[in-house]
């Protein structure tokens, strides 16, 4: 695995959530309860390894989750594209937090008329655009050296295999695990 | 003195005409006074969210024609100001039609057809000879049409810039390009 580190914010979440998961167990043992007869050996299973991989912080976050948060509209505001929606900019924090290291550079960001929020992620190599709204993240790239139709996919907000998508479509765009566009082997 | 284009309304575009979508100045983001200055064209520009048909300038049959253009910057500054909020016409992103129609095989497939706008009453500037539509097959979503439309125009395509006194982008004014007429017209009066 390349990306192992843990920021703050991760160990701040995992530490809610295990604290959640505990006392809900606790709360759901039935002590007259009979023994569940063990009949998972008929069953074909199947297990999968299932390894969970954590983002490392690069030094553009900060600075883009500053100008995301500055950019929230108020309530006495109408929408525009001055402004962001709380949950766009909830969803964008989110995508940003998670595949930071995997994006190939620091993003531009604009906004929507609805209140979406777009960043453009630009190198000599490619160009990659993602549009985080409230219901969740499209994803649209191409490489500058060839001709080949874009790239697009979209991601719905709550997906638990978030990451791993946006690593197989930076990884189609040839940005490795660090978020480096290489060059093209052709 | 050539006359100005005139495109037959029923007849069909050309593959080699230059179709340009007008640029207005968006609003930043109100956080992002820091940003760095990448260059790249707002998606804003090439969504239409009322209707399927994106709208395009004809700028000329095989390149940009200057005739045209001056005809068209009054009526583009007129929409600039019937929005909202008043925008800035700073010009065109332009493309050849066979750049944007059938550039891959696979989806998605753009066409464009000529709909000249009459003019509205009486006012002024509000017609348009030389309005098309480019309408995509494919693409229900108009900020997925937006992103690919914005790729072709930047990548197969080129910017025509225009200032606030209609300057064109190689530096030329309506009143430089006024006074170059007229000298013109006096180099062939004194030589007849």
């Amino acid at each position: 695995m390349q990306a192992t580190s843990i920021s703050s914010w991760r160990i701040a979440d995992l530490w809610n959530g295990l604290s959640k998961f505990r006392s809900a167990a606790e709360d759901s043992v039935d002590e007259n309860a009979e023994d569940v007869p063990n009949e998972l050996g008929e069953l074909p299973l199947h297990i999968l390894e299932f390894s969970t991989e954590f983002s490392t912080p690069v030094h553009w976050l900060a600075n883009v989750e500053r100008r995301i948060q500055d950019s929230v509209l108020p309530p006495e505001e109408d929408a525009s594209c001055e402004w962001l929606t709380a949950d766009a900019a909830s969803t964008a924090r989110y995508f940003l937090r998670d595949t930071c290291d995997l994006l190939p550079s620091e993003p531009q960001i604009f906004g929507t008329l609805e209140g979406h929020l777009v960043a453009e992620f630009e190198t000599n190599l490619l160009r990659m655009t993602s549009i985080a709204t409230g219901n969740g993240t499209k994803l649209f790239g191409y490489r500058r050296d060839n001709d080949e139709m874009p790239l697009q996919v979209e991601i719905r907000r709550g997906c638990n295999q978030h990451r791993d998508e946006v690593k197989r479509f930076t990884q189609a765009l040839g940005v490795d695990s660090h978020g480096k566009a290489l060059e093209s082997e052709t | 003195m050539a006359k100005r284009w005139n495109p037959k309304p029923d007849a069909p575009i050309g593959v080699q005409e230059q179709v340009g979508r007008r640029i207005f100045d968006e609003p930043k983001l109100r956080g992002v006074e820091d940003q760095p200055e990448l260059g790249i064209l707002s998606v804003e520009h090439f969504r239409e969210k009322r209707d399927p048909n994106v709208s395009l300038d004809r700028l000329g049959r095989s390149g940009i024609e200057p005739k045209v253009k001056k005809h068209l910057i009054p009526r583009c500054e007129l929409q600039g100001k019937k929005f909202e909020k008043s925008k800035e016409f700073e010009g065109w992103a332009v493309i050849k039609v066979k750049d944007l129609v059938n550039k891959w095989a696979k989806v998605p497939q753009w066409e464009v057809h000529a709909s000249p706008v009459e003019k509205q009453g009486s006012e002024e500037f509000s017609d348009n000879e030389y309005h098309a539509h480019a309408n995509c097959s494919e693409e229900n979503n108009d900020l997925g049409a937006a992103l690919f439309l914005r790729h072709l125009f930047e990548r197969y395509g080129q910017i025509e810039v225009v200032d606030q006194e209609g300057d064109c982008s190689d530096g030329r004014t309506q009143k430089d390009d006024f006074f170059a007429s007229l000298r013109t017209w006096a180099r062939r009066w004194i030589g007849k």
